[in-house]
């Protein structure tokens, strides 16, 4: 009897304690909530982000979210191919068109930015306006590195035929590049494939978008947009140190062109990037297709920093290089900046614009009749 | 490591379950806090160690010869035991310094030796004041060495190019070893009170060695006496739930005035100092009074980690500050401001000099000396005795006008007012002597002091609100309430709140840019 009673009693503190703890944690949680938004209201971006079957992360199909910033409420749409795009696209490309595939990341995306002010959409309309017939397909997907933009362009954007593929490169992508393990250098120095897939998280996030209480809470609540940007940059962080772990492992593995673990880090990413980046026009020349590459210049203090000069690309990659510096020097200082100033720095739509001309100008000049087959 | 660093909590995450296993061994206890606390300081730099080994040798030598052992080289064996361990380590970690450190080291032993072969004739009174010295010197050669050889080499080389002798300064290329003022102030004064028979000598080398090197406090203090953490370290130490939860706020207390406020105020400091003539006058007041909140939270942040952090461990650490910007006079600052190291200067040098016995004029230049030299002693640099200098020289003012007694005889309708008004005087007092204490050069200082008065709105004022107003209105509740921390006397529910408004705030609100604490160089 008595040792029942003890048994009970137990039992009972464990159930007391269970409930203080969960009602604890649930008024935690509402408490975050309060603070956040009193303290420091968090950007609510979050991210529609599932598995391909080719082991890169993709856009979810159809998915509609909202993205909102102190300067942009935004709603975000994807295509049933993964686009961001208000339109379908078929695997044959229509006669007398020509298709350009934008490979790139948020900025290419157009975070922070209404469907028709990002590139995508601008330069179907300023080139249809010239009178060109252009259907401009976004392959960009948030947070891609060059090694996956390299993949995406393999497995899907060659089978959509298009006529230019613009890569996007940023300062940000010698960090990014250390993370996926898609390619490996061989002993000439050129990125080979690997089998590897690279979906960090996209397991659990599937699992969790089945529940209207998670989309609820990626859409509304400012505690999960803080925790998922803290645990985000905490992971990507982790990821990049294994990842230049490894390329320094390897690097002093192979003689040439990245030789040694006495290089430094830097030195690893830079020639790294630059390899993946020629590889990606090379691979473009190969299926006759033409390759632009769109540098997005670091903002520091309204003033443009480029990381091109960093590189170590051939010539005839070099030459494929397209900044919109010189248009951003020009814009007044007056006017609403290129990028988003209180958000994650995406462009703003004036940023879109002087992009979208610069990329215009870019193809035509360094690329004569470009796009004389599909004149309208 | 630093308290906040992912490595602390590595570290700390192994440490404490171990320190809990073996806490009623009280010698296995002692030797892992002594090897914790190695590795702290040796996470820095490993040749660091044999600064504070060597340190911890002497007094530790010195301190029982003073008592009057006449065990002579016999009391030799542990420490050298101990130095020869640590040499081990730097051997193992830094064997391109072992051969210097070695030679230097083994000299040093030689010197003890000799010192006392040929004490040992001595009567009891010229050892003891011998031994005496041999630490005082051995500890200020230390931080003469090391933290101002490069100053004064340069000053030299100065002034005697000026009277038209040319010398080139010398250079050592000396790193300046972390907390080297703190823990060479902290075993003085156990030799130092030995001396003056207010206490006697421990002849456990593992429980002096562990009491100098304690990591929570190591290198930035309190600047504990040793009459105060020694014993603790020679009785089992009681882990009570109740020190756990202190211990854990007064932690997360620090942590949160360490990252949270003061790092987002150095943002605002840093610029304004950096270049004190791009900036507006209004961003000059705000960088002031910026930094003002920022060596304080720094600090006082760091003192309470390693308060929390001691009683976590079942120790109880000096209070080091008590809210010194409701401070009425320059004397009560000092009753509030680091308060270790201005009670350490007051009863080892202050009251030494004669204090305030004797004629007035002594006792002010005994003010000044004490407080020039308490400038020095948190770095070699002018603008650190200029700022030691302001504070003498208030407490002079202070003193000759009567302004401690004339507060309190006030009457009952007239003291708040007064009060308040010492309180912002006193205030803003503090905040022209950060000036000289942060800034680069006496230049860049009176330009700040010019230009800043200026009444106007800027942004950074904005910054500055944002991260001290929760310590403003915590700290006016404790000073009007009489408690000594923000949670004392709340109820639990109340509690859980602040812990959830601190965990929050370290999450969110912390400074993208991390600073080391300030007083680490000091």
């Amino acid at each position: 009897m008595t040792q029942q009673t003890h048994k009970l009693g137990f039992a009972t503190r464990v159930a007391k304690w269970v409930v203080i703890c969960a009602v604890g944690f649930v008024y935690a949680g509402f408490f975050g909530e309060a603070f956040l938004r009193v303290m420091d209201p968090q950007l609510r971006m979050p991210r529609f982000i599932t598995g391909t079957d080719y082991g890169i992360r993709g856009n979810i199909p159809n998915a509609v979210y909202r993205q909102v910033t102190p300067e942009a409420d935004v709603i975000m749409r994807i295509n049933a191919q993964g686009m961001r795009s208000n339109q379908e696209f078929t695997l044959e490309k229509p006669a007398g068109v020509c298709r350009i595939g934008l490979m790139g990341d948020s900025y290419f995306m157009g975070y922070e930015a209404e469907y028709d002010d990002t590139v995508g959409a601008l330069l179907e309309t300023r080139l249809s306006d010239l009178g060109y017939r252009i259907e401009v397909l976004n392959f960009a997907v948030s947070g891609f590195s060059t090694e996956e933009m390299l993949r995406e362009f393999e497995a899907r954007t060659v089978n959509y035929d298009p006529d230019i593929v613009i890569a996007q490169f940023g300062a940000g992508d010698f960090e990014d590049n250390m993370r996926p393990g898609l390619y490996k250098l061989d002993a000439a120095g050129i990125p080979q494939p690997t089998n590897a897939s690279y979906l960090p998280g996209v397991s659990i996030r599937d699992r969790l978008m089945q529940s209207a209480v998670y989309r609820m809470l990626i859409n509304h609540s400012h505690l999960y947009s803080g925790v998922r940007e803290w645990a985000g940059l905490t992971v990507k962080k982790i990821l990049t140190k294994i990842g230049s772990m490894r390329r320094q492992k390897d690097a002093s593995a192979t003689n040439a062109p990245v030789e040694g673990a006495a290089e430094s880090l830097r030195k690893i990413q830079t020639r790294y990037t630059s390899a993946l980046l020629e590889l990606s026009h090379q691979r473009a020349e190969a299926f006759g297709i033409e390759w632009f590459m769109l540098e997005v210049p670091v903002p520091i203090y309204k003033a443009y920093l480029s990381s091109v000069d960093e590189l170590e690309l051939d010539d005839a990659t070099m030459d494929r290089v397209i900044s919109p510096i010189a248009k951003f020097d020009k814009h007044p200082r007056s006017e609403p900046w290129l990028y988003r100033e209180k958000g994650h720095s995406h462009f703003s739509p004036s940023g879109h614009s002087l992009v979208t001309d610069a990329l215009i100008e870019g193809m035509f000049d360094k690329v004569g009749g470009i796009f004389e087959h599909c004149k309208k | 490591m630093i308290f906040f660093q992912p490595v602390f909590f590595a570290f700390f995450a192994i440490f404490y379950p171990l320190y809990i296993v073996l806490r009623r061994r009280l010698v296995l206890q002692n030797g892992l806090i002594l090897i914790g606390s190695y590795i702290f300081y040796g996470w820095w730099d490993v040749r660091f160690l044999i600064l504070i080994t060597i340190s911890t040798a002497v007094d530790f030598v010195c301190g029982l010869i003073i008592a009057g052992d006449r065990s002579g080289l016999r009391l030799l064996g542990a420490p050298f035991a101990l130095l020869a361990m640590v040499l081990a380590a730097i051997g193992v970690f830094a064997p391109e310094s072992i051969l210097l450190i070695g030679v230097l080291t083994g000299l040093g032993a030689l010197v003890l030796i000799a010192l006392l072969a040929a004490s040992q004739a001595m009567e009891d009174a010229g050892r003891a004041r011998l031994f005496l010295t041999v630490s005082i010197v051995t500890n200020l050669g230390i931080l003469g060495v090391f933290k101002y050889f490069g100053f004064f080499a340069a000053e030299f080389a100065q002034v005697a190019s000026a009277v038209g002798w040319q010398v080139d300064a010398i250079t050592l290329n000396l790193v300046l070893p972390v907390g080297i003022s703190f823990y060479t102030f902290q075993t003085m004064s156990y030799t130092i009170d030995i001396y003056r028979r207010d206490m006697q000598p421990t002849r456990n080398l593992l429980q002096f060695s562990a009491f100098v090197s304690f990591f929570p406090q190591l290198v930035a203090g309190p600047i504990e006496r040793a009459r105060n953490l020694l014993p603790q370290f020679s009785k089992p130490r009681e882990i009570t739930r109740k020190n756990l939860h202190d211990g854990a706020l007064l932690f997360l207390w620090g942590f949160y005035k360490k990252v949270v406020i003061a790092d987002n105020l150095a943002v605002v400091s840093d610029r304004i100092f950096t270049d004190p003539a791009t900036q507006a006058p209004a961003e000059l007041l705000a960088g002031v009074l910026a930094f003002t909140f920022q060596i304080y939270c720094d600090f006082s942040g760091y003192s309470d980690m390693a308060r929390g952090l001691a009683k976590m461990l079942g120790f109880e650490l000096l209070l080091n500050f008590k809210m010194p910007y409701f401070s009425l006079t320059p004397s009560d600052f000092w009753q509030r401001w680091h308060i270790s190291l201005s009670t350490w200067l007051r009863d080892y040098l202050y009251i030494p000099l004669g204090g305030n016995r004797g004629k007035l004029s002594k006792t002010y230049r005994n003010l000044a000396l004490t407080m020039l030299l308490g400038g020095l002693w948190h770095g070699a640099a002018w603008t650190f005795v200029a700022w030691g200098a302001f504070h003498g020289a208030i407490l002079i003012v202070y003193r000759i006008a009567n302004i401690d007694h004339r507060l309190k005889a006030l009457n009952s309708n007239l003291r708040v007012p007064a009060m308040v008004a010492a309180t912002v005087i006193m205030f803003l007092l503090a905040m022209i002597s950060w000036v000289f204490f942060r800034a680069d050069s006496f230049g860049d200082a009176f330009y700040i002091l010019r230009h800043m008065w200026m009444p106007a709105w800027s942004e950074s004022y904005g910054i500055v609100f944002f991260a001290i107003t929760p310590l403003v209105i915590a700290e006016l509740l404790m000073r009007l309430t009489g408690r000594v921390n923000p949670w004392d006397r709340l109820p639990k529910f109340a509690v859980f709140n602040l812990v959830l408004f601190l965990l929050y705030s370290i999450m969110f609100l912390v400074a993208t840019t991390g600073q080391k604490f300030i007083y680490f160089d000091f």
